[in-house]
């Protein structure tokens, strides 16, 4: 017997753009600037964004199934978190995407939060402008997971998907004042179990972001509403600025909360602040806080 | 979870608890006696099945074996029939326990190594050769691949002449562990259960003896549960099974008889001694009171002892003769009706024959010098043990509910919660074992590795089997009637894509030589793949 | 900042050690990325590129651990990452150790090895201070 050699031709071409677009990524994740695509689509980036457990990473299988159907070139960006304690991280999204895994034309990428509040790691902006410019057509991101504070997406993807499941109701509650408010179109996937369209008319109630016609019912086990689904994050952008905006402003609190983080690594700073904290003057720490990171 | 998880105190682990965690007194006495324990022979079968427990016969002698092709495999099971063996247990290769056939490219390194490759029909009736199945037993670890396996053997049998209601055996079957411990399923669980239900109501139609699941917690125990832990699952795993069948409008009592279980003796001797009893105990309950079972048969929690052989050393591996003996007793204390004990050698490789010869002669051993056969349950009244077997049936109880009362075992292992329970309890034993409260005699002895400068030893893996595997596989596909196989296949698929049960059409296309492959690929087409989630 | 791939070849659905190992990795700093079961060398290459990982992890307990690495290692230089070092542990005897560093394995932990060991190991890695 013999090593099964890399006999695919498509896959040894494929691996010259992977090689290209890893270093690339890697790039990025040291803090570099990265590439940015000149004139892109302006559907090319969609985010999913939902509780854990409902399926995210199977439906976004299914996408990627059609988007390759349609001989795009696709990319997954997924996030899980670091741990706070020792920087470590168990990224496990691959697994869910296994059936592209010889795929040539899907690039699969698993990222660390590495600290990084809201949903995504400081990398990720840019690295799906990287994939862009080096002529990949599609990027789904994951984030982290939880949903309610994975508002980052919204900024830095061009629709957003919020995808639940007919067991989610309790986490819905959770996500009403934050995602809920920021996403283009609501999936509930496991759409073939009982209380899928009940959840529908409860979330059209509730949810007055887009309309109606914006909630979808699939299933990625068995294809249901994915046609539809695909269709809708394909529209073409709005123009709900503000939605954006709203969620533009909510990254750059979340950077500039690292930064702030980042600025108490000096001692003197650290204690000055924990002294007025404690002394019951939070606004003073505050001021103070902002006027050393200013000069750091 | 806290409650049959092994955290205890580390410094003295291995005095104060058992295996499984549980605090032991250094003295029991009267005080501690629960109630007197009814039987043997009546509910809640605590004490076993048998007033005369093993006096006219012993458990059946059951040591797994097979590797290569069917013809090697043959002569190594008449070679322990001959020496005393009572019962068959053929070890399958990885590839017919995935699926594939020998020649398939997934296939590649692993043909023929860890056990036997059935890629058809004729493999099963080489495999067989010789050998009077109407008079002897045979187990099959087989789980994705169960239905085709039970087709070639039925298949086998109805080609020879045998009625199939004497034909007696067991196979594994047993789907929801593979999804949390083993690895080996094929399809999704739903399509996983359905076809393991197939099994269970062919067989109470129409191959009555044998037994068509065999519930197994001996994978999770070596996917890092405690004993306990183990037991917990797999009975959830059973009372799925039960509402799977009980689905289909079949009566408890109608299928009981055909459910069989699979869990260990491990290196504790009293707490495997009461988690037998104690399994024996809850399962009556659950069929009874659960299921509304009448039948006493329906109540019995029939076992198979698989063996510690995560307990087996490379290093100073002839001190594993020793554990492998108190696993046989302690099986025995417990009331087993079948048992498997590890080989010496099997930490790294599969055994030689001369090993295999081994762990049989250390059964008959227990069995014909011990004294273990002089009574029924001859650890009952005991203080401590008693004891012991009134806390692990309670943990059972706790363990079954908390999984029944939140979704169940399907739901558990679907998203996980199975694999994370394990997988935690794992990294804590591994982290006893760093710590060194986890003992092992001759551990850090000398040298790592049987076969190096070789104490013992280990079976060669012989490829030349393989290509003879292949090159039969090959010809024999170009020479079968390729219309029948085709009409078999394409029947199998439509009974899959509706509610018909596969298994007579799984027969039919054994005998019309449709190979291992093929039919599980026919299923596959219909009932799609599946990645279980890992649970770390 | 040690980027590892765990992975297990072949067909074998052992992954008690490997899943062990994997959250001691992270526990120990590691971003781990876990393949699951029943991985292709060409699967396991592929994951190495698009991850851009600094080791990649094989775990086999089927006894195939010789042909199934020879195959991952030769993979992996097809696709361009010879020179990543690849750590192959599980039931290895003591003969096939040779046979695999041999092969071009940066390392081998048969079963039994501590994970302190495992962990010294990576400890030592360029990238564990980056």
């Amino acid at each position: 017997m013999t090593p099964v050699p890399v006999e695919d031709a498509a896959v040894a071409e494929g691996l010259v753009r992977m090689r290209e677009l890893a270093g690339a990524l890697s790039d990025v994740e040291r803090g570099g600037a990265g590439l940015r695509a000149a004139p892109r689509p302006s559907d090319a980036i969609l985010g999913l964004v939902g509780p854990p457990g409902v399926g995210k990473s199977s439906l976004i299988s299914a996408l990627v199934r059609r988007a390759r159907d349609r001989g795009e070139r696709v990319v997954v960006l997924a996030v899980d978190p670091s741990s706070p304690m020792t920087g470590g991280a168990l990224l496990g999204d691959r697994i869910r995407l296994a059936e592209h895994a010889t795929d040539p034309g899907v690039f699969v990428r698993s990222f660390a939060s590495r600290g990084h509040p809201g949903g995504l790691s400081a990398a990720i902006p840019a690295a799906v402008e990287t994939a862009l410019a080096l002529g990949w057509d599609r990027v789904f991101i994951e984030p982290v997971g939880g949903g309610q504070n994975d508002v980052d997406v919204v900024a830095c993807a061009d629709h957003v998907v919020l995808v639940v499941s007919p067991e989610s109701g309790d986490d819905i509650q959770a996500l009403k004042a934050g995602i809920l408010e920021m996403v283009d179109v609501i999936a509930i996937n496991k759409a073939d179990r009982p209380g899928a369209s009940t959840l529908r008319t409860m979330l059209r109630s509730q949810w007055r972001g887009r309309g109606q016609g914006s909630i979808v019912l699939v299933s990625a086990a068995d294809g249901t509403g994915l046609e539809d689904l695909d269709d809708r994050t394909r529209e073409v952008g709005d123009g709900d600025a503000s939605r954006r905006d709203a969620a533009l402003v909510s990254a750059v609190l979340n950077d500039a909360s690292v930064a702030l983080r980042a600025s108490l690594a000096d001692a003197t700073l650290r204690s000055a602040v924990i002294d007025l904290a404690r002394a019951g003057d939070r606004s003073a720490a505050i001021r103070h806080l902002l006027e050393g990171a200013r000069h750091a | 979870m806290a409650v049959w998880t092994s955290r205890g105190d580390i410094d003295t682990f291995g005095v104060t608890h058992t295996e499984s965690g549980i605090a032991v007194e250094p003295l029991y006495t009267a005080s501690d006696a629960p109630a007197p324990v009814p039987g043997p022979a009546a509910f809640p079968f605590t004490r076993g099945f048998r007033e005369d427990g093993y006096r006219t016969r012993p458990w059946t002698f059951r040591q797994y074996a097979g590797h290569g092709g069917g013809s090697d495999t043959n002569g190594l099971l008449k070679y322990m029939v001959e020496n005393g063996q009572s019962g068959l247990s053929i070890a399958l290769d990885l590839p017919t326990q995935m699926g594939l056939d020998s020649d398939d490219p997934r296939a590649n390194y692993e043909v023929g190594r860890l056990g036997v490759a059935i890629d058809r029909l004729a493999d099963m009736e080489a495999v067989y050769d010789g050998i009077p199945i109407e008079r002897i037993s045979s187990s099959f670890t087989i789980n994705g691949t169960a239905p085709v396996i039970l087709a070639y053997y039925v298949a086998m049998a109805d080609r020879r002449g045998i009625p199939r209601d004497q034909l007696a055996g067991t196979v594994q079957n047993d789907l929801l562990k593979e999804f949390v411990a083993r690895g080996a399923y094929l399809y999704p669980p739903a399509a996983s259960v359905r076809l393991a239900t197939d099994v269970i109501e062919f067989c109470m139609r129409s191959v009555p003896k044998w037994n068509a699941i065999s519930i197994s917690a001996a994978h999770m125990r070596s996917a890092g549960a405690t004993p306990v832990m183990s037991d917990g699952f797999m009975l959830s795993n059973a009372i799925a099974y039960c509402e799977s069948v009980i689905a289909r409008g079949i009566d408890i009592d109608d299928f009981a008889p055909n459910l069989s279980f699979l869990t260990s003796s491990y290196k504790d001797v009293f707490e495997t001694v009461a988690r037998f009893r104690a399994c024996r105990t809850v399962w009556a309950e659950i069929a009874r009171d659960r299921f509304g079972a009448q039948k006493e048969r329906s109540m019995m929690f029939r076992v198979h002892s698989g063996g510690d052989i995560d307990a087996m050393t490379s290093e100073e591996p002839i001190n594993n003769v020793a554990r492998m003996a108190l696993n046989a007793f302690a099986g025995a204390c417990g009331g087993v009706q079948s048992m498997q004990v590890p080989c010496y050698d099997e930490a790294y490789e599969i055994p030689t024959e001369a090993a295999i010869l081994n762990a049989l002669r250390v059964q008959h051993i227990v069995a014909y010098e011990s004294g273990v056969r002089y009574t029924a349950d001859p650890f009952a009244g005991s203080y401590f043990v008693e004891d012991l077997t009134e806390k692990i049936a309670a943990q059972l109880r706790a363990i079954i509910e908390e999984v029944t009362s939140t979704g169940g075992s399907i739901e558990w292992i679907s998203d996980g919660r199975m694999q994370a329970a394990i997988s935690q309890e794992a990294r804590v034993w591994e982290e006893r074992v760093a710590d060194g409260s986890e003992i092992r005699v001759g551990l850090g002895s000398g040298q790592r590795g049987m076969g190096g400068d070789g104490e013992i030893t280990v079976h060669e893996f012989d490829p030349g089997a393989v290509d003879l595997q292949i090159k039969r596989l090959q010809e024999h596909r170009a020479t079968r009637d390729s219309q029948a196989v085709t009409a078999a296949l394409a029947a199998l698929t439509t009974a899959a894509e509706g509610d018909t049960n596969v298994m007579e059409l799984l027969v039919e296309a054994a005998k019309a030589g449709a190979t291992t492959g093929e039919m599980c690929g026919a299923l596959g087409d219909v009932f799609g793949d599946f990645d279980a989630p890992v649970g770390i | 900042m040690t980027r590892v791939l765990l992975a297990k070849p072949g067909l074998d659905g052992h992954d008690k050690g490997i899943k062990v190992l994997a959250t001691i990795l992270r526990d120990a700093g590691c971003e781990v990325i876990y393949t699951g079961l029943h991985q292709t060398p060409q699967k396991i290459a592929l994951a190495a590129v698009q991850e851009d990982v600094d080791v990649i992890g094989l775990s086999m307990l089927s006894g195939a651990h010789v042909d199934l690495s020879r195959d991952v290692i030769e993979q992996l230089r097809e696709a361009g990452l010879g020179e990543r070092p690849v750590i192959v542990g599980g039931n290895i005897p003591l003969r096939d150790v040779a046979l695999l560093t041999g092969l071009g394995a940066a390392a081998v932990f048969p079963t039994g090895t501590s994970y302190e060991e495992i962990i010294g190991w990576f400890a030592a890695l360029p990238t564990a201070t980056s």
